[in-house]
């Protein structure tokens, strides 16, 4: 795996515990990962977005503001081929069912925060 | 033979009387037709098809196609802008009576009419003014303008005004086209409304004799035109016809008893007449009034009728609130000034005055639901007086069973407002569980997992991250946990005689790693006692603090204050954050309430720790109240009994702090 260029990863939260600790993940995990910007919300999250073009958007669901599913909308309709996790505390059917209909890649709870990092490099595009 | 010749002579003279009769009646109803028909205004309104926006050259267009009558000075197209209403366009062009630009609802008299001829959907004259028109005596006339046919209710029509067509009716023209110069020189003539005179022919100053009155409707007002003999319309008498003087005299009260018999009979007839449709008004309201629930579709309809019935050109109903108080809930016409003397009308009241205000008190089994004020351009006796009393009382009932339905429709509504709120809770803290869970689990296994790799600093801040969440989940589950005592009412508290300064003490440095981001300051005097429950102090100061490190920011100032007032204990928190709306400060002891800023919305909680305080502070004849702070922040009071039984004065309840600290 570690033929693979660095994955840039955003992560979007409001919460700033859960930035930690994704951000701990990605770093503690060492392998071609790194965490090329943190956004507060939806807003920032889209400035971010397009300043740093990461590899992989890591989203929470629920947010001030735009919601996770919004913030993923407005990416994809940018660029249809962005890798996006939804990454939420509470995941019920709706969610997970729009999420597919937008093209997020995959949707995890924030309580299997150990598979963040076998998931990024399971969605990274390839080089 | 003496008297033969005086029976001719006399003969003549009262033939002259007659023929001038005749002539002056004639004058009276020409000026009448004239003014009776503002059909040039209906017609050139009818081509302006209700559009309010027209320019100068469309209005000129429209009556330059008319003949006109001669009754109207100038045309004027205005619009509505908020409570002005603006000349926009005039014929003759820039007419110096009607000035493009002006705001003609400055005048009371015009705002009245245009609200009037807002609310009724037709022409409405103006209340006569002296000087309100330089150089002549002339009144606004109004056609609301709804740019298309007039919508059928009032409040559709108050919706959808958009201007109105003015023209300034002047009759001195009209009076003085329909006579003669001769006929004018020898006949008096005056145009009047009530007490104001419009017009008055140059030989109005003789004595009247031999009078013609007509009174003529103009749109929603009744002028009067009166003719009578002036210098040389008839022949002077010589002294020595006496006799027939004497004789004439006779016959004139003859006819004049037989002419008042008759205009007696006339009158009953129309009292009669009036009566019935009075009636025929209770009847038609009775039912509408028992059937409708919704005031603001039942009351624009019926004002308009009665309005219409009673010639009320000012007519307001006030509803009683919740604390009795009487608040305006329509009207039609401008308020009354306040400063106006208003008469009660009761049972026994004989008539009121045109003009005068009046007000009939609304009851129900006693108790005052409303009030309503109003003015007629007529006398009204006591039967036109029985007959709106008797609608009142109608009105009353409903008003009565319309505050019911909006109670009962207030009481649903709060109830799904707690619905709502409840949910909205139970997701915000369902959410804060699982994120604190998600932080403890997650730093948790990185400490298990990789704990021989992690530097000491990385371990460090993973384990304060724990600690941190799980002062979190304390709160969250205590937050729940009061929340279903709150639920069951289940609250206790046992009020001893405490140090307030020292528990206050005390407690600050239990809760100081709630502010570790903030400036502390105390303002706390020595021995201040208070009869209170100390875990309820705990409680409620912990609940002041935490809301205070919340939303105000970080490295601002949080003060906390002991200190007696009065024969109470103060205890209160400022802070230097945005503060709280004033129209906020009551509701946010209410459970669930979260203020809807941005603020809130970047912060945990889950709106239940005031609701608790303020259940803490009941329980214990405790006060709570939010005010503002020196420099705009929140400032959080509870005043403690310092005895036991000590009750809090209601009006320190009800009244704002500021007002009782010095």
């Amino acid at each position: 795996m570690g033929s693979k260029p660095e994955t840039g990863v955003l992560i979007v939260d409001d919460e700033e515990d859960m930035r930690a600790l994704l951000r701990s993940t990605i770093e503690i995990a060492n392998e071609g990962l790194h965490v090329a910007g943190e956004a507060v919300d939806g807003e920032d999250a889209m400035a971010q977005w397009r300043e740093k073009r990461p590899e992989i958007v890591v989203l929470d669901q629920r947010m001030p503001g735009a919601t996770g599913l919004e913030v993923a909308e407005r990416i994809l309709a940018e660029h249809p081929e962005q890798a996006i996790i939804l990454f939420s505390a509470y995941l019920d059917p709706d969610i997970t069912e729009r999420a597919a209909q937008l093209g997020i890649r995959a949707c995890m709870s924030k309580r299997e925060i150990s598979r963040v990092p076998e998931a990024l490099w399971k969605y990274a595009p390839e080089a | 033979m003496v008297l033969g010749l005086q029976w001719a002579q006399w003969r003549d003279a009262a033939s002259a009387t007659t023929r001038f009769r005749r002539g002056s009646a004639q004058v009276a109803a020409t000026v009448g037709r004239g003014l009776a028909a503002p059909t040039y205004m209906g017609r050139v309104d009818g081509l302006l098809d209700g559009r309010a926006d027209v320019d100068s050259a469309g209005l000129a267009r429209a009556a330059g196609s008319l003949p006109s009558n001669g009754l109207i000075e100038a045309l004027g197209a205005a619009a509505v802008q908020g409570d002005r209403v603006i000349v926009t366009a005039s014929v003759p062009a820039s007419s110096p009576v009607l000035p493009v630009g002006v705001d003609l609802a400055a005048m009371p008299t015009n705002r009245e009419a245009f609200d009037l001829a807002r609310d009724d959907g037709g022409p409405t004259v103006a209340e006569p003014r002296s000087g309100a028109f330089p150089g002549q005596q002339a009144a606004v006339i109004a056609y609301p303008e709804y740019g298309g046919p007039p919508p059928d209710s009032t409040t559709g029509r108050r919706a959808r005004i958009q201007g109105y067509l003015v023209g300034l009716i002047a009759p001195k023209a009209v009076v003085e086209n329909s006579l003669t110069p001769e006929a004018l020189r020898t006949t008096a003539v005056t145009v009047t409304d009530g007490g104001f005179t419009f017009y008055a022919s140059p030989s109005a100053s003789a004595r009247r004799h031999a009078v013609s009155q007509r009174s003529v409707p103009v749109a929603n007002r009744t002028w009067t035109v009166t003719a009578w003999a002036g210098p040389g319309a008839v022949p002077t008498r010589p002294p020595w016809w006496g006799t027939g003087v004497a004789l004439a005299a006779l016959l004139a009260s003859v006819v004049g008893l037989v002419a008042l018999l008759r205009r007696e009979g006339r009158a009953s007839r129309a009292r009669e007449t009036a009566r019935a449709e009075e009636m025929r008004l209770i009847t038609d309201a009775g039912p509408l009034l028992q059937h409708s629930l919704d005031l603001g579709e039942l009351l624009p309809d019926f004002a308009v009728q009665l309005a219409n019935q009673f010639e009320l050109d000012r007519l307001g109903v006030a509803t009683a609130n919740e604390e009795g108080e009487l608040v305006d809930t329509f009207s039609i016409g401008p308020a009354p000034a306040p400063s106006r003397t208003v008469m009660q009308v009761g049972a026994t009241t004989p008539e009121v005055e045109a003009g005068q205000d009046f007000v009939i008190p609304l009851q129900r089994t006693g108790r005052t639901v409303g009030s309503l004020r109003a003015r007629s351009r007529r006398i009204l006796e006591r039967p036109q007086l029985d007959s709106i009393r008797a609608v009142s009382d109608l009105l009353a009932a409903a008003l009565g069973n319309a505050q019911l339905y909006q109670r009962e429709q207030e009481t649903v509504r709060r109830l799904r407002e707690l619905d709502r709120m409840k949910l909205s809770f139970l997701s915000t803290v369902s959410h804060e569980l699982r994120t604190a869970v998600a932080a403890i689990e997650g730093f948790g296994s990185l400490l298990v997992e990789h704990w021989p790799t992690l530097s000491d600093e990385q371990r460090r801040e993973f384990i304060d991250r724990i600690a941190r969440n799980a002062g979190s989940l304390k709160r969250l589950v205590d937050d729940l946990l009061d929340f279903a005592r709150l639920e069951r009412h289940a609250l206790t508290v046992a009020p001893r005689l405490v140090s307030l300064s020292e528990l206050a003490q005390q407690t600050v440095e239990q809760l100081a790693s709630l502010l570790e981001q903030h400036h502390l300051t105390l303002a706390i005097r020595p021995d201040v006692i208070a009869f209170t429950d100390p875990d309820a102090v705990e409680r409620i100061l912990g609940n002041f603090l935490s809301n205070a490190a919340k939303y105000s920011p970080p490295g601002t100032t949080v003060t906390v204050t002991v200190e007696p007032y009065g024969a109470r204990a103060l205890l209160a928190v400022s802070d230097q954050g945005p503060g709280i709306p004033a129209d906020e400060r009551t509701r946010v002891f209410t459970r669930f309430y979260r203020s809807e800023t941005e603020a809130t919305h970047r912060t945990r909680g889950a709106g239940i720790g005031l609701a608790v305080v303020k259940e803490f502070a009941d329980r214990m004849n405790a006060v709570v109240t939010v005010d503002s702070a020196d420099g705009g922040g929140a400032r959080f009071v509870a005043l403690f009994p310092t005895e036991p039984g000590m009750l809090v004065d209601s009006d320190v309840a009800g009244r704002p702090i500021p007002d009782l600290v010095e």
